[in-house]
């Protein structure tokens, strides 16, 4: 008698089991529904129908001697082929002059087109050197990588420590670390007389 | 005005030119520019700036024959100060203005005229002198007597 009853294990280990075992079934489903996010839906652009879409990337493009010139970062890019544009949201990035500087880029929006060699930031897009301290705020940005050359035709405003100047449009040629502004331009340069200097 | 030196430097043009290397920074077209009392209108404007960011110097130049003009206040119940010149100086750090090519400053009820005239804003001391060829232009100068004994202005 004693045999059996030691060969037949308690209820209440039995139970543990089972508990274990639900837990365990449990647990793998829920990673398992965890993993497949229901993809969002393709965007499609007034330009057409996207052939790819990729999510948190980061775009470095290099020239010839294998220099990294202009780097995006975004949440999501979009190309069209049917006007061959790369379309980004918030993008922010840089470009790199002849000096080897970064001038760094932001905005809301942003499109690479002619084969990535032409950028338009849209909407708060900013323009920073931070080496020189100079920054550029303005809504509409282009860049071109050929020439180095940025420009708004916007109304931008153009910030150096605690210098601001503004104007209706804005050109910089960041090789000749030149800047212009044209148009309605106003300057506003704090002093400090030379007592009060620190 | 005292509160000039510490105002800051406000520019109203049609174009600003910046090149970081030269270090420049060069407003055109129907530039005026103001700081406190101190105005200062001209065709261009050439600003430096001292190695603590400080706007230090400002050239400006006349074109088409019309010349620099420069004003200021030196004190709330003075005359305005004019001066003209075919480049005006405007040393901020030393308050100090030169007035170049057909110079030309009315003080109060005197006038000086010559190839270059120099004026320090917070003392008032006028310099002028005529220019370095025999035949260029002689300093005149016109003193209105006044009642009560005007500043000696030294001139050479």
């Amino acid at each position: 008698m004693a045999q059996r009853a030691t060969s037949r294990s308690p209820w209440w280990r039995r139970l543990g089991l089972l508990a274990l075992l639900l837990a365990l079934g449990a647990g793998l489903t829920y990673l398992d529904q965890r993993g497949d996010r229901t993809p969002q839906p393709v965007p499609s652009d007034a330009a057409g129908e996207p052939d790819y879409y990729l999510e948190d990337a980061s775009m470095t493009r290099y020239d010839e001697q294998g220099r990294a010139y202009q780097r995006l970062d975004t949440p999501r890019l979009v190309h069209t082929p049917s006007d061959d544009i790369i379309r980004a949201q918030t993008p922010h990035g840089y470009v790199v002059d002849d000096e080897q500087r970064r001038w760094q880029l932001t905005s809301d929006s942003g499109q690479l087109s002619r084969g990535g060699e032409r950028l338009t930031l849209e909407g708060n897009a900013r323009l920073v050197q931070p080496e020189q301290a100079w920054q550029l705020e303005t809504q509409t940005l282009h860049y071109d990588n050929r020439e180095a050359h940025a420009w708004s035709d916007t109304a931008s405003v153009l910030r150096q420590h605690n210098q601001t100047m503004r104007g209706d449009r804005f050109d910089a040629w960041i090789d000749e670390n030149r800047m212009r502004l044209t148009d309605n331009v106003q300057g506003n340069l704090p002093q400090q007389s030379e007592d009060t200097g620190s | 005005l005292e509160s000039d030196a510490s105002a800051p430097i406000e520019i109203a043009a049609d174009q600003l030119e910046i090149d970081d290397r030269q270090g420049t920074a060069v407003y055109t077209g129907g530039v005026d520019m103001q700081q406190g009392s101190m105005q200062l209108k001209a065709a261009r404007v050439d600003i430096q700036r001292g190695s603590n960011g400080q706007v230090s110097q400002v050239t400006a130049k006349g074109s088409g024959g019309e010349r620099a003009y420069l004003e200021q206040k030196p004190a709330p119940d003075d005359e305005l100060v004019k001066g003209w010149g075919d480049t005006v100086i405007y040393h901020a750090g030393e308050r100090r203005v030169e007035l170049v090519g057909n110079a030309e400053l009315h003080q109060g009820g005197d006038t000086f005229d010559g190839a270059y005239v120099e004026y320090y804003l917070d003392s008032r001391r006028v310099q002028a002198r005529s220019g370095d060829s025999s035949d260029s232009q002689r300093v005149r100068m016109t003193l209105t007597p006044r009642q009560s004994g005007t500043e000696a202005s030294s001139a050479q």
